[in-house]
Formats: structure tokens, sequence, C-alpha cells
């Protein structure tokens, strides 16, 4: 199997291929800044009670990272788009929806049931929830660091649940490591890939 | 009547292997693009390692053969390749790849 996905005895490996581009989209560590940002903020949300916080940056940060994407990633990395790109998005777009459903119905049922095993674990399993979804984008766009921020994640409800830890503060700290982690990618993406400009060698 | 032995198929056969995809840099460039629907100059750069005027005069030749069309744009007043296979580049590819796989497992084994 040659490095661009292709075999020549078999079928172009377009799963193959699919990462490796996923991948590459994502080497410049604004997803995990983003990420980071939000666990951070939803921290800080719970922690001073302050609960329209976490919904103003939740509700800019993709925006954001889209526009980040135009203006640091594609002057370095360039631009390409995938045939498949749409049922790729589509896949996605389901998958996350039906977690996003069952975090749902885990809210009714804490709701529903105020005495009930749900509720009195609720933080360990929806951090457990969160650490899925997490790493369900790990296994799409191949990128093992994410592994790690979804066991941080999960760890923040651990801690929380039997460690005596304030929630916001044990999902702050996670958040704010996850921050750290994307700096560092981030600048290892913008020393590797200066901006270069068509006609220009790197 | 003298009939080929199946090593003098598969030798005659390496002859008519598509000679601008065989080239190492545009079989690189060919086999990305392959699965995109578009990829810009920057993105083949970065992806093949050619430098600028290697991945322009390989394009050149590409386009000239009719495998890839190229559209040359202004974005922000800077220059901007955006590079898309043929289908005709795709067919060729494909019959790139048969005729690749015939000569390397001539028996049929994978």
């Amino acid at each position: 199997m040659g490095k661009s996905g292709h075999g020549l005895g078999g079928e172009i490996d377009a799963r193959r291929m699919e990462r490796r581009m996923l991948l590459y989209y994502t080497q410049d560590g604004l997803w995990d800044l983003c990420l980071g940002v939000c666990a951070l903020s939803w921290g800080l949300a719970i922690r001073f009670d302050f609960a329209a916080f976490i919904g103003v940056i939740c509700g800019t940060s993709v925006p954001v990272v889209w526009a980040l994407k135009r203006l640091v990633t594609r002057p370095r990395a360039g631009h390409a788009r995938l045939r498949e790109g749409g049922r790729l998005k589509r896949r996605f777009t389901l998958v996350l929806s039906v977690l996003a459903g069952l975090g749902l119905v885990m809210f009714l049922l804490v709701a529903m049931q105020p005495s009930s095993f749900l509720r009195t674990n609720f933080p360990v399993l929806f951090g457990a929830l969160i650490a899925v979804v997490v790493s369900f984008a790990a296994y799409w766009v191949g990128v093992r660091r994410y592994y790690a921020y979804a066991l941080f994640l999960f760890l923040a409800g651990v801690v929380h649940q039997w460690g005596g830890v304030h929630l916001g503060e044990s999902v702050a700290v996670s958040g704010a490591v996850i921050l750290v982690c994307g700096v560092g990618v981030l600048a290892v993406f913008l020393k590797d890939h200066p901006r270069v400009g068509e006609g220009a060698d790197a | 009547m003298h009939e080929d032995s199946p090593r003098e198929r598969v030798v005659s056969g390496l002859g008519a292997v598509d000679r601008i995809i065989h080239e190492p840099a545009r079989l690189a460039i060919m086999a990305r693009l392959y699965l995109l629907e578009e990829a810009d100059w920057l993105f083949l750069h970065r992806q093949t390692g050619l430098s600028f005027g290697n991945l322009t005069s390989h394009l050149t030749r590409l386009e000239a053969s009719g495998y890839v069309v190229i559209e040359k744009t202004f974005v922000d007043r800077k220059p901007h390749t955006l590079v898309r296979m043929t289908d005709e580049g795709r067919t060729a590819f494909d019959r790139y790849r048969e005729q690749m796989r015939d000569w390397l497992e001539p028996d049929g084994s994978a």
C-alpha cells in the first residue's frame, strides 16, 4: 500500500485517504483549542453559576474555528475537497446526532426520576458520554491525542464524583489542559508550515 | 505460429504503460487528485513535496494530456491555482493501475 492510500493490487483505499485528509486538516490544533475553550468556559460557568457564558462561548467557537481555518490553515496547508466529502459529513452528523440524542434522553431520565441511579452518578455518566463523543471524533479523524482529551473530560466527572472536587473546577482544569495542548499543536503547525505564496518555493 | 509466453506478454504490456502517469512526480499528483474533487497548488505542493517549478511543469504536462484542468484565479489579489482531474484523467489512471497490476501480479495473485 502506497503512501497515497492506493494499492495497485486492490481497490483504492478511499477510507485511508479520507483519514489522511482529515488528519492533515487537524494538525493545526484549532479544534483542540475549540474543545479546550468550550470545556474551560463550561467549567467556569458551573463554578461561578453563570450559565449564559457557556452558551455564548460554545455558540461562537465553531464559526471562529472556521474563520481561523481560512485565515491560518489554508494559506499554510492549502485546500482540497474530497469527492466523497458530502457523504462523510452526513454520516458524521448522523452519529453525532444519535449521541446528542442519548445525552438528551439521559437528561430527561434524570429529571423524571430524582432519586435514581442516573441522578446520583450523573457527573460520571455525563462525562462518559462526552468522552464517547470525543473518542468517536478521534476514531473518525484518526487523531490519537483526542483520545487523551476524552480521558481528561471523563476524569473531570470521576474526580468530582469520588474526589470531592467541585465539578466546575475539575472540568475547567481538563479544559485548560486541552487548551495548552492545542496551543502546543498550533505552535508546531505554524513552525512547520510557513506561509507560502504561489510561485515561491518553501 | 509463435505465441508469446506469459513473460513476453507482460514485458510487451509494460511498453504500453502510460508514460505521462508513470513518471513518479506525476504519479504522486495523479494519485492524490484521483480521490479529490479539487485541490489547490499549495495543497499539492505540501503533499508531494515538489518545488514550485517542478509542480508547475508537471501540472502543465498533465493539463496538456487532458488529464487535469487548471483554473487560475486571484484571491485577495494573490494568484490561486485550482486543479481538478478530468474524466479522461480518471479513466487513464484506472487503466494505468490495471496495467501495473497485470505487470506486478501476472498470475493474478493478490
